[in-house]
């Protein structure tokens, strides 16, 4: 650490959806006299912004935790004896499987939108149930450019993924 | 009908030379309207506008050509005008507003910096600095129980998350002495946040080596998306 790095500059942001973040989010708008006009945003946005789901975030956590080396961890930290235990093979691969199986469930669920009408128990605590699907399948058919509504379901699509997660985690 | 880029002083260079030679949308000139002290440029565009990145670049390319030469005020993507006079009406209407953000973000530009978390790595520094953490890591981890393995996820994403939160905050006071002004945004992970900045050009040099030394310091378990110089989009609305 005695040479500092130097971290590259980038004129611009990196990815598409960060450069679009600050040309359509960021910048003045509109008074009586201009109005945005623009088709295609809300997929745009809406592929930009889909918040992880909370239980796929925690299964993936708790996956982190398996590729940890807990020996190296530990060893200048000093707790030996905890450590035999995990770091036979055998007995984490399986539970690595089974976590990743856990894993595609869990996705197939978010991803399956059609099929789980069922558990839409969640419905009634958000202001719609049928609406609350739109941003999924929008995003499945991102590549179309149909969409022209405005872009203020973007914010909705945030906020209509969550009963789903509290559905999920409850089974 | 028009598209509108940004607003200059009229004592811009680019409203001096009217907006010439730069191309913009659609592949059509840039041109100025001017009213009094004020000029907007602007350019002529077909129907609705689509985000394509060939037109997206074209509107940065004419903010950052303007950004060079003087202060801008760049306008969100797809704005539009009926015609040159609904411009000058918008200059005419807006002008109090105008001058008061080009003297607000005049002389600095943007940088924005993204902090994009190694998530194995930030597990890692959680687990190894909380020995009650790395018990329950040890009790759980081989869990094949559905409702375990929520449980440790659940404990470690907050531990990790509260390690962001205090990542994020010593970055951030650390580039507040450089930074003029300073927009903080959540981002979707693994990214834990987006920082504008607002800075003056003669201490870009400076902030370079803030953002070195945040690495040195952070860079295990933070990569850095550092971008700029750009108008001063974050700081107009």
């Amino acid at each position: 650490m005695t040479m500092q790095s130097y971290v590259g500059r980038a004129p611009r942001p990196s990815s598409l959806a960060d450069v679009l973040e600050l040309i359509l989010d960021k910048g003045l708008v509109i008074d009586a006299y201009v109005r945005v006009s623009l088709v295609g945003i809300e997929l745009l946005t809406i592929d930009a912004r889909v918040v992880v789901a909370s239980v796929d975030t925690y299964l993936r956590f708790a996956e982190a935790t398996n590729r940890l080396d807990l020996q190296a961890a530990s060893n200048s930290e000093g707790l030996p004896q905890l450590i035999g235990d995990i770091t036979e093979g055998g007995a984490s691969q399986k539970t690595k499987g089974a976590l990743s199986g856990a894993a595609e469930q869990v996705s197939s669920w978010f991803g399956g939108d059609d099929d789980d009408e069922q558990n839409g128990q969640g419905g009634d605590r958000e202001n719609g149930d049928g609406r609350r699907r739109r941003p999924a399948r929008a995003s499945a058919s991102r590549s179309s450019r149909s969409g022209n509504s405005s872009r203020s379901g973007n914010g909705d699509a945030r906020r209509r993924r969550r009963p789903r997660d509290d559905d999920d985690e409850d089974s | 009908m028009l598209c509108v880029y940004g607003v200059v002083r009229s004592s811009h260079p680019a409203a001096d030379s009217g907006g010439a030679g730069v191309t913009g949308v659609q592949g059509r000139p840039v041109f100025v309207v001017v009213s009094d002290d004020l000029a907007a440029l602007v350019g002529e565009v077909e129907g609705e506008l689509l985000a394509r990145r060939r037109d997206v670049d074209a509107h940065l390319t004419v903010l950052e050509r303007a950004l060079s030469t003087g202060d801008v005020l760049p306008f969100r993507f797809g704005a539009v005008a009926a015609d040159a006079v609904a411009v000058r009406a918008m200059l005419e209407k807006s002008a109090p507003r105008f001058r008061e953000l080009l003297a607000r973000v005049g002389g600095r530009v943007q940088m924005t910096l993204k902090l994009v978390r190694d998530d194995d790595a930030a597990v890692r520094a959680v687990v190894v600095s909380d020995a009650r953490l790395r018990q329950v890591v040890t009790t759980h981890q081989r869990s094949t129980v559905f409702a375990d393995k929520l449980a440790l996820g659940e404990r470690v994403a907050a531990a990790v998350e509260q390690l962001s939160r205090r990542d994020v905050d010593e970055v951030t006071r650390r580039l507040s002495a450089v930074a003029s002004a300073m927009e903080i945004s959540t981002a979707t992970p693994p990214a834990i946040a987006s920082i504008a900045l607002l800075v003056e050009p003669d201490r870009l040099g400076e902030l370079d080596r803030l953002v070195a030394s945040l690495h040195d310091e952070l860079g295990h378990r933070l990569s850095f998306d550092y971008a700029g110089p750009m108008p001063a989009y974050s700081f107009v609305s």
